[in-house]
């Protein structure tokens, strides 16, 4: 079996005996993975490739230690979280300050793909492309610890238990601040899609109209 | 703080751990009764998952945004740091190791080199010494006359001549006196003293 046709036991397997060309098989398989769990804590590209490096390294040392009773993504997923969240306990950074540019063009590149989706209908592509620089835009405003709980939970599809091990709180407080984080999201995406046709993909104004209280 | 959701009596808080699977069996079962009868409460559940799919899309767009020699780049650096804490487990051979290594190109002509002068040295030490006597191994011989140390012994005069071996001693001059040893076995040892008393004494040996 070649490695990139192997399974993730395999390869740590591999791994584990020294084999380099496994472990950069695991790399191409959930770089991009890493990252967009890391962009979505950080919200900066090179932050984020930090965390993707750091983690790596992390996990190739900590390799022989692995004994495989959860799978290997779950684990080194809960590596990248936590090194996420060192970032942002260590981070100075105040929300709404910095903004990276490098974003701003990553995220029209992402547009491009969705406008290439959208079957050559600008008023479609223009809301895709709006939706998407609202979303990154909502994300990067929201708190480090609301934006936390949502990548988790939306991206991976974390528990409350491990979100609440993975932030080292009580699984109240994860439940509270994800409600919160999601109310936030909501205002922010009307805020800034308020203005967009409702008959475009059927998803915007729904999306962002306020939840009966 | 209780969120209720329009006229369902449903606490917003209850339905998003219902929509997050976070409910046990029979209050989601009724969560799910509750759901699929009120509208506003689907048009909440539709929301949730509206956004949630929207989170997910775009992060997972920036991430396909970025060059895979960017990523190329960070596994080269990754590379790197494993090659360095390689290096790092492998024990470090000593000083001495490491300088006998670095001089392995010019080993041979060193010891070479070392070699000449430390027998040049040799040979111009030995030429500028007088040679040493040879040590002539001679048998050892039993001395036929043992004159034994005494307090009172007068010191022998220089002129007194060691007794080859075998040979018979016939005269000795003792102060002036004369006396003989005979071959016979026992050797008589005349001890003579300068007293005014001389005394004599006698001893076998």
């Amino acid at each position: 079996m070649r490695p990139q046709e192997a399974d993730d036991h395999a390869l740590v397997a591999a791994c584990k005996a020294g084999d380099r060309d496994a472990f950069q098989v695991l790399y191409q398989r959930y770089h991009r993975r890493v990252f967009a769990v890391a962009h979505g804590f950080l919200r900066n590209s090179e932050d984020a490739l930090d965390v993707v490096q750091e983690a790596f390294i992390k996990v190739h040392r900590a390799l022989p230690g692995f004994e495989g009773q959860s799978s290997f993504y779950t684990w080194l997923y809960r590596i990248v979280a936590n090194l996420c969240i060192d970032h942002l306990r260590r981070s100075s950074r105040k929300r709404g300050v910095t903004f990276d540019d490098r974003f701003r063009q990553d995220t029209s590149e992402a547009v491009a793909e969705l406008q290439a989706s959208s079957l050559g209908d600008p008023s479609r592509a223009v809301k895709n492309k709006e939706i998407v620089t609202a979303v990154a835009t909502s994300l990067t405003e929201l708190s480090d610890k609301h934006r936390a709980v949502l990548v988790m939970r939306e991206l991976e599809g974390l528990s409350y238990t491990d979100m609440a091990k993975a932030m080292n709180c009580s699984k109240g407080t994860i439940m509270s601040r994800l409600f919160h984080a999601r109310k936030n999201m909501q205002r922010l995406l009307k805020m800034r899609l308020d203005h967009l046709p409702a008959d475009v993909d059927g998803n915007v104004d729904s999306m962002t109209e306020e939840p009966a209280s | 703080m209780t969120h209720s959701i329009g006229q369902t009596g449903v606490s917003a808080e209850d339905l998003q751990r219902y929509f997050d699977g976070e409910l046990t069996g029979a209050q989601a079962q009724e969560l799910a009764s509750l759901v699929d009868a009120s509208p506003e409460l689907s048009a909440e559940i539709r929301q949730l998952q509206r956004m949630g799919s929207l989170v997910r899309d775009t992060l997972r767009h920036e991430a396909q945004s970025i060059p895979s020699a960017r990523f190329e780049q960070v596994w080269d650096e990754i590379e790197h740091a494993i090659d360095i804490r390689a290096d790092e487990r492998e024990p470090q051979p000593s000083l001495w190791a490491r300088l006998w290594e670095s001089l392995r190109p010019a080993r041979i002509p060193l010891i070479a080199t070392l070699g000449a002068a430390a027998l040049a040295l040799i040979l111009v030490r030995s030429g500028s010494e007088d040679p040493e006597p040879v040590a002539s191994v001679e048998p050892p011989v039993p001395n036929p006359v043992a004159v034994p140390e005494s307090p009172r012994a007068p010191v022998l005069p220089p002129t007194t001549a060691e007794p080859a071996v075998g040979a018979e001693i016939h005269d000795l001059q003792f102060g002036g006196k004369t006396g003989r040893i005979a071959r016979t076995g026992t050797v008589t040892v005349l001890y003579v003293e300068e007293d005014l008393e001389p005394k004599q004494s006698e001893r076998s040996l």
